[in-house]
């Protein structure tokens, strides 16, 4: 007979609380008129009980339902860094939504369920667990991506990411099972203590199983090969989705990839590594060469966000507690960096989203020069400048992958963040040294949840940057 | 008192336009540094060291770890109480003095950087932030000097100043490769907890170490041969930021070395060559300032003169003296450039001390504040540059490091020092009105009110010495200097003072025919001394044509058709494979799909035949 | 019993005839199914894999692939329905509005 598993509701707690406030969103939405600021609210209250009620169970690892969820510091860290984008998320949507007339109240529902997804996805132990985290993820963001129904990019952007995370999926799920059928279990520490022993090593299927997780999360995280729906479903999707998607599910679906190699099959890292340093390191070149051609400012941070991708790949690839906390603390200052950027792109955007060109940007360092200097420090955060956050968290990636002797890494990571600053100095050099052609015409739209996105953003990238001291201690722990 | 210091930086950090908000931020800053000096007070000798603050663990690499740290021990505190005093009073003044500028707010938010740079030199607690500190002051000079960016000497001398001070950071960065290397740490309590075990006396490592700050030091502080910014630095912009460099800039040297106290007195042969340097200095940069007619830049050479002396007490191994002179010298140099500046102000932007003349009925205030400060600066019997002067100079020779040529360059200086000090006061301030269309006229209330105060301070300061003695004394191995009395030294330098004073008095007395006289009999003496010793034009001739021949050179042939030619090309292939990739982006879902599938397969054959 | 392989091989013959459905089909409902495909050849290994390792974890994760599976047909169909509401096609290639 199967034993009935422990059940563990606490350790569960912020994915229910979460669940229920979904919910109730949802259900709340019936009731109230065409203004939907109270969901907002609620959202966000939901959010902030979630992140509160991961603290529950201290920050030992503690494992629950047979071995396949588990609470520790990488996953609350997470959760806290899920509550954090989903609600910069949900405060940018806000005066959006008014202007482009999103009149959905589902919407911020979906948002928490994405997070509840994303909270599964960092918390488990177990492929199962995983696919399910991942699937929960997945089918929000194919939702949230065509949530302007009427926008015929918005359509095309969710038909493929549909059909792409679709196809995707199936890789995946061939990957784990065929990692279940050589190994016999889908709980991660069960398979790591499986391929302890040598005999399973060179199981072909295996192999196969792995390169198959490979594809699977490879294009979840949108690393090359596997990246050719980024910029396409990035452009197309609403601004404040985009940044929302480009920041929680990628770092979960991170979370899940490092759980799966680091925790569960780190004993033949043998076949792995040096396919996931070729994948990392053409995924920074692709992302930063493809970066430079971009006219289009969410292109551009489409494909910048695939160099980093490539970035974060070599925390994983290091395989140390040094890289888990890298990796850690860069999705957080990756989260500060690249809602400030996506919020100015959003505050700068007029209805019909004819303000998204890099020459829209000329002249907007004399005309709002604050807006520009927040610009600024997220793209050169982002390039991985000191004195802000986006320079710390490179610095501990590399300093991780150095530490373990991948220097030729390192090396192209570091020639990349070069190459990267050519197409984040040209938008600041728009801004402040190009005339805008004709009369200056953008008008901000300075809605006071985006301005307080912006005053996160800015205080996130600065403060990690000059004091990560307290971040990176706890991310150690 | 961690909270203390934080909300200390963020007082001056807070760059606001307004003047009130940037002087109010300084004040601030000067009220926090008296709060922390009295904790310091109430705490005993002993346990005034070494107290880090830590404010954020920074960074940690392996080895290598980074807090985000202040030093709170007598020393710092001291230099803060200076650096955030005199900067004080110097933002009041500049209200007055920059009144009628229309980038005022610019100019004040420089100011503040610099004060806030300053402060983080002084209380930085390990080489990194020292170093972070020294090069943010270097920035903030650079951009005060060339604060009149349409003056083409301003811009210039910013340009000179900040090349000298990069090469004394390249001397301070490689001190502190070589540091970690040895020590393992940059954090001052450790390295000099580990020096005096670890190596003896004058051995390689700690000669190198030395040298390489004393590097810094130099360019910092204007000493032989890195000095020649110093008084360019005068000739663009305002007296204000000049006096800025020369009241608290130029003193981060002294700093450094005396902080750096326990590693110097491992290497006497260093400490040797800082005496001569600093006596040679002294001596050198007095003579070339008896020629000079521009009033700001014979005070300019006056402080290389002073500082001078300075390094000399810090090369003896008094460096509570030198701290001391550092202090009294803030002050009276202060008074000087700001009378100074006074005079220009009221002379409507007149430097040249020839044009001017009987300022002492018009510009009454300004006159004894002057007065006060050439005084003090000569060593006139108590006043306050009599104390620490005196000191240094009978300590050259007494002292067990000083000879009788230390003690020879110092007494010498001396005399040089009331000669040209009266020579500019006796022109300036004497006689009648010589350009009769200027219209000199009194500064307003909030230029003479920091002249009463610093003329106030230059005359009681000297009083302190002791107590500034004993209060720093924890942090140079714990015993005062002691203090040697020799009726017969200072005779003969107070005579000698006395001398100066009369010959300058005799030469403004003269009539015009006998000093044109005198001068051509001098001439060639006189050539090189306004030429200053020839030394920009040595520089020129061997550093700067030569370089810019090569550079030339590199140009025409490297650049222009060697590395020019590559980064375009190199450019140009960029963006050709970034649009050959991005024709692949065709935007069909099939695609994309096989692109994927075609992924897998790719990495399936490399582990199959890797 | 059939041996594990027969299955095995199976499951990959559907996996292999799903992938080749979605790369030369052009209507989006038939790639859709192709990826179904894809999935139940996976179910077809896990249950395989499950019986022959004497288990139940493979049985259970079949059942969650196959609820994942009904609520990404919802989600796709929605979407497509979205997609022929602007543009009366379900031609895939017809749909590069965003490229390069």
């Amino acid at each position: 007979m199967i034993p009935a598993p422990i059940v563990d509701l606490v350790s569960l707690s912020p994915v229910i609380v979460l669940s229920l406030f979904a919910m109730g969103v949802l259900i709340l939405d019936l009731f109230i008129g065409k203004d939907k600021t109270v969901l907002v609210f609620l959202s966000l209250l939901g959010l902030f009980l979630a992140a509160v009620s991961s603290l529950a169970k201290g920050t030992g690892p503690i494992y629950s339902f047979s071995n396949s969820y588990v609470v520790d510091t990488f996953s609350i860290f997470l959760t806290f860094v899920f509550a954090i984008s989903s609600a910069l998320a949900i405060m940018l949507s806000v005066s959006y939504n008014k202007e482009q007339g999103i009149k959905i109240g589902e919407y911020y529902s979906i948002i928490l369920f994405c997070t509840v997804g994303m909270i599964v996805l960092a918390s488990s132990a177990d492929l199962i667990m995983i696919f399910l985290g991942i699937e929960i993820v997945s089918i929000s963001l194919y939702i949230l991506a065509g949530i302007r129904r009427t926008e015929k990019r918005s359509n095309e952007a969710a038909l493929k990411y549909f059909l792409l995370g679709a196809f995707a999926s199936g890789f995946l799920l061939y990957g784990m099972a065929l990692v279940y059928g050589a190994t016999g279990t889908t709980h991660l520490k069960d398979i790591a203590s499986v391929l302890a022993s040598s005999e399973f090593k060179t199981s072909p299927i295996l192999l196969m199983g792995v390169v198959l997780l490979v594809v699977g999360f490879g294009f979840k995280v949108a690393s090359v090969p596997f990246h050719m729906w980024a910029p396409d479903v990035y452009q197309g999707s609403a601004t404040p989705v985009t940044a929302f998607m480009s920041v929680g599910p990628k770092a979960a679906v991170f979370a899940a990839f490092f759980r799966i190699f680091v925790e569960g099959i780190p004993n033949i890292s043998d076949y792995w590594d040096t396919i996931l340093c070729i994948v990392a390191v053409i995924t920074m070149f692709v992302g930063n060469l493809g970066a430079i051609i971009q006219d289009n400012m969410k292109r551009l941070l489409a494909y910048s966000s695939i160099s980093h991708a490539g970035y974060i790949l070599v925390a994983l690839i290091a395989k140390n507690s040094l890289g888990m906390s890298s990796l850690l603390f860069y999705m957080l200052a990756y989260a500060f960096m690249s809602f400030g950027a996506f919020a100015i792109i959003i505050i700068l955007d007029k209805q019909n989203g004819d303000n998204l060109e890099v020459k829209d940007y000329a002249g907007l360092g004399f005309k709002h020069p604050v807006i520009a200097v927040c610009m600024s420090i997220f793209l050169l955060s982002l390039g991985g400048l000191p004195p802000f956050a986006g320079f710390v968290g490179k610095f501990y990636i590399f300093s991780a992958a150095v530490k373990e002797g991948y220097i030729t890494l390192v090396v192209l990571g570091v020639l990349n963040s070069a190459i990267s600053f050519y197409y984040y100095l040209r938008v600041i050099v728009y801004m402040y040294m190009k005339e805008p052609e004709g009369d200056y015409q953008v008008q901000p739209s300075l809605a006071p949840f985006s301005l307080l996105v912006i005053g996160i953003a800015v205080f996130g990238t600065i403060e990690l940057g000059i004091f990560p001291g307290p971040v990176i201690s706890w991310t150690m722990n | 008192m961690g909270f203390l210091a934080l909300s200390f930086l963020g007082a001056v950090l807070d760059k606001k336009q307004v003047g009130l908000v940037a002087c109010s931020a300084v004040g601030l800053a000067f009220l926090v540094a008296f709060w922390a000096l009295t904790d310091l007070m109430n705490l005993e000798p002993a346990e005034r060291i070494g107290h880090v603050e830590v404010l954020y663990p920074w960074i940690t690499s392996g080895k290598f770890h980074l807090d985000l740290s202040v030093l709170i021990d007598p020393l710092s505190v001291f230099m803060l109480m200076i650096i955030t005093g005199v900067g004080f009073v110097i933002h009041v003044y500049s209200i007055g003095y920059m009144n009628d500028d229309p980038e005022y707010s610019r100019f004040m938010s420089y100011m503040n950087l610099f004060i806030f740079s300053m402060s983080v030199l002084v209380m930085a607690a390990d080489f990194f932030f020292l170093i972070v500190g020294w090069a943010l002051v270097g920035l903030a000079s650079y951009l005060l000097i060339g604060f009149y960016s349409e003056k083409r000497s301003a811009v210039l001398a910013a340009r000179k100043a900040f090349v000298m001070n990069v090469i004394g950071d390249v001397g301070m960065v490689v001190a502190a490769y070589v540091i970690f290397q040895n020590f393992g740490s940059l954090n001052y309590v450790d390295v000099f907890a580990k020096a005096p075990e670890m190596y003896l006396p004058n051995s390689d490592a700690i000669l190198l170490i030395t040298f390489l700050l004393l590097v810094g030091a130099f360019a910092k502080s204007a000493q032989i041969p890195l000095h020649t910014w110093l008084p360019d630095a005068m000739e663009g912009p305002t007296p204000v930021s000049a006096l800025i460099h020369a009241a608290t800039m130029v003193t981060a040297g002294v700093y450094l070395i005396a902080r750096c106290s326990v590693l110097y007195e491992l290497a006497p042969y260093t400490m040797y060559l800082i005496a001569t340097v600093g006596g040679i200095t002294a001596i050198f940069a007095a003579t070339i300032g008896l020629v000079q007619n521009d009033i700001k830049r014979v005070i300019a050479y006056s402080t290389m003169s002073q500082l001078g002396y300075m390094f000399l007490a810090v090369g003896i191994g008094m460096f509570g003296l030198g701290m001391f002179h550092l202090m009294t010298h803030a002050f009276f140099k202060a008074l000087l450039f700001l009378s100074a500046g006074s005079v220009i102000h009221g002379m409507s932007g007149e430097q040249d001390i020839r044009k001017m003349g009987g300022l002492m009925a018009i510009m009454p205030l300004t006159f004894i504040s002057f007065l006060i400060g050439s005084l003090s600066l000569i060593g006139f019997p108590l006043t306050s540059g009599y104390f620490s002067k005196e000191a240094i100079i009978i300590s050259a020779w007494h002292a067990p490091m000083g000879n009788i040529f230390f003690w020879g360059l110092a007494v010498v200086t001396a005399g040089l020092t009331g000669f040209y000090s009266f020579r500019i006061f006796f022109f300036a301030f004497m006689g009648k009105q010589k350009d009769p269309n200027a219209h000199p006229h009194e500064s307003p209330v909030v230029m003479t009110l920091p002249l009463m105060i610093l003329a106030f301070l230059s005359l009681i300061a000297g009083g302190l010495g002791h107590d500034v003695l004993e209060f720093l004394s924890p942090v140079f191995g714990g015993h005062v200097p002691p203090h040697h009395e020799d009726g017969l030294l200072e005779g003969i330098t107070l005579t000698l003072g006395a001398v100066g004073v009369i010959a300058a008095l005799g030469l403004y007395l003269t009539d015009e025919e006998r000093v044109k006289f005198v001068k051509d009999m001098l001439l060639p003496v006189h050539e090189i001394l306004y030429r200053k010793y020839y030394i920009d034009e040595l520089y020129d001739f061997f550093l700067v044509q030569p370089t810019k021949a090569i550079g030339k050179f590199l140009e025409e042939k490297a650049e222009r058709q060697g590395i020019d030619f590559v980064v375009d090309q190199v450019a140009e292939k960029v963006k050709e494979t970034s649009e050959g990739l991005s024709q692949w982006q065709s935007g069909k879902v099939r695609v994309y799909a096989l692109n994927m599938v075609g992924g897998a397969v790719m990495i399936l054959m490399f582990l199959v035949f890797y | 019993m059939a041996p594990l392989s027969h299955y095995l091989v199976l499951s990959g013959i559907l996996f292999t005839i799903g992938v080749m459905g979605v790369l030369v089909r052009r209507n989006a409902i038939v790639v859709f199914m192709s990826i179904e495909i894809m999935l139940n050849a996976v179910n077809i290994s896990l249950i395989a894999f499950d019986r022959y390792l004497g288990q139940h974890d493979g049985q259970i994760f079949s059942f969650m692939v196959m609820a994942v599976a009904a609520a990404e047909v919802s989600v796709g169909l929605a979407i497509v329905i979205a997609m022929f509401r602007n543009k009366p096609t379900i031609n895939l290639d017809e749909f590069n509005l965003m490229k390069w």
